[in-house]
């Protein structure tokens, strides 16, 4: 890969159907997420998503591009910016942005950023990869 | 130039949980005693917690990130990839990695105050999970700040199978409420 190589952009809406969904698969059933009525007294005014629930999609991005390099080596740190609330749809985007050597290993640093339909980041960060 | 792109079409209906029910989960989400910033200093080491890899778990993780990997259901799909069979995605070790779970090894129940804020993630992962494994999941507190009056806690947790084997290395960076 070259610098500045893109992966395929990965899409997702959100909906309250599908916090429900991850509430029940995971257990956290924190308010904020899944009760409107108590979210609505919260300074979010409104549920918003689980943060692993968003954070997750870069897992099916890099499983999809790099498989076993991922689950075996990589790595993730990233920055929640904004919450994502029921209908916004996020694109998750991920650049590569450097070559680094660190441990003995090269690795392939990719810059991704989550963006909503206003095109705001709601996370961002790097994710690093095992040549 | 058009952008190539995945994109997730909808999965089957979910029925909406009803008022009882939300009701009835925040109610038993919120018991417990807060633990609150100042109770807290790096190095504080929390109960381990451990969980098994079932086949339901993945199958309704996989559901809920509507994610369609092959690799997490068919055993000959994921050997083609490398793997021994078929694995959990990576990210199913998140489910233990929010404060409330990791919490959830103390007796009596102490619970993350209401109003924190999921600030910064950090994984590494370097083994894959599969169904059948037990995980268990040792956390501590790394490092404790307060910057513009906000208080940040970073708790370490080491995700390791019934073998020993590490699977995951995770950091996750709250802005503790209170």
């Amino acid at each position: 890969m070259e610098i500045g190589n893109k992966l395929p952009v990965l899409k997702k809406d959100i909906t309250q159907e599908g916090i429900n969904r991850y509430a029940n698969a995971t257990g956290d059933f924190n308010p904020i997420h899944v009760d409107e009525e108590f979210a609505r007294g919260t300074p979010f005014k409104g549920t918003i998503a689980h943060g692993f629930y968003i954070f997750a999609f870069v897992s099916e991005l890099m499983m999809r591009s790099f498989g076993k390099r991922w689950t075996n080596g990589g790595r993730v740190d990233v920055r929640f910016k904004r919450p994502v609330r029921p209908g916004d749809t996020i694109t998750l985007r991920a650049i590569l942005a450097d070559r680094e050597i660190a441990g003995g290993l090269s690795w392939l640093v990719f810059d991704v950023v989550w963006e909503n339909q206003m095109e705001q980041p709601v996370l961002s960060g790097r994710v690093s990869i095992p040549e | 130039m058009e952008e190539r792109c995945y994109r997730e079409g909808s999965l089957s209906p979910f029925t909406i949980m009803d008022d009882l029910e939300t009701k009835k989960r925040r109610e038993e989400y919120s018991k417990g005693k807060w633990l609150l910033f100042d109770e807290m200093n790096v190095g504080m080491e929390f109960p381990q917690v451990e969980f098994e890899v079932t086949k339901e778990l993945v199958e309704k993780y996989c559901e809920a990130m509507e994610d369609e990997n092959v690799v997490f259901s068919d055993a000959d799909a994921a050997k083609n990839q490398g793997f021994s069979g078929a694995i959990a995605p990576p990210t199913i070790v998140c489910i233990f990695a929010i404060p409330s779970a990791l919490l959830s090894g103390f007796v009596p129940k102490i619970i993350p105050p209401p109003g924190n804020i999921h600030y910064r993630q950090e994984y590494e992962f370097v083994s894959v999970a599969s169904v059948g494994d037990t995980i268990n999941v040792k956390s501590v507190v790394i490092k404790k700040e307060i910057r513009r009056e906000r208080k940040y806690i970073t708790i370490e947790s080491e995700y390791v199978n019934q073998d020993g084997e590490k699977i995951a290395v995770g950091r996750i960076t709250p802005i503790w409420s209170k």
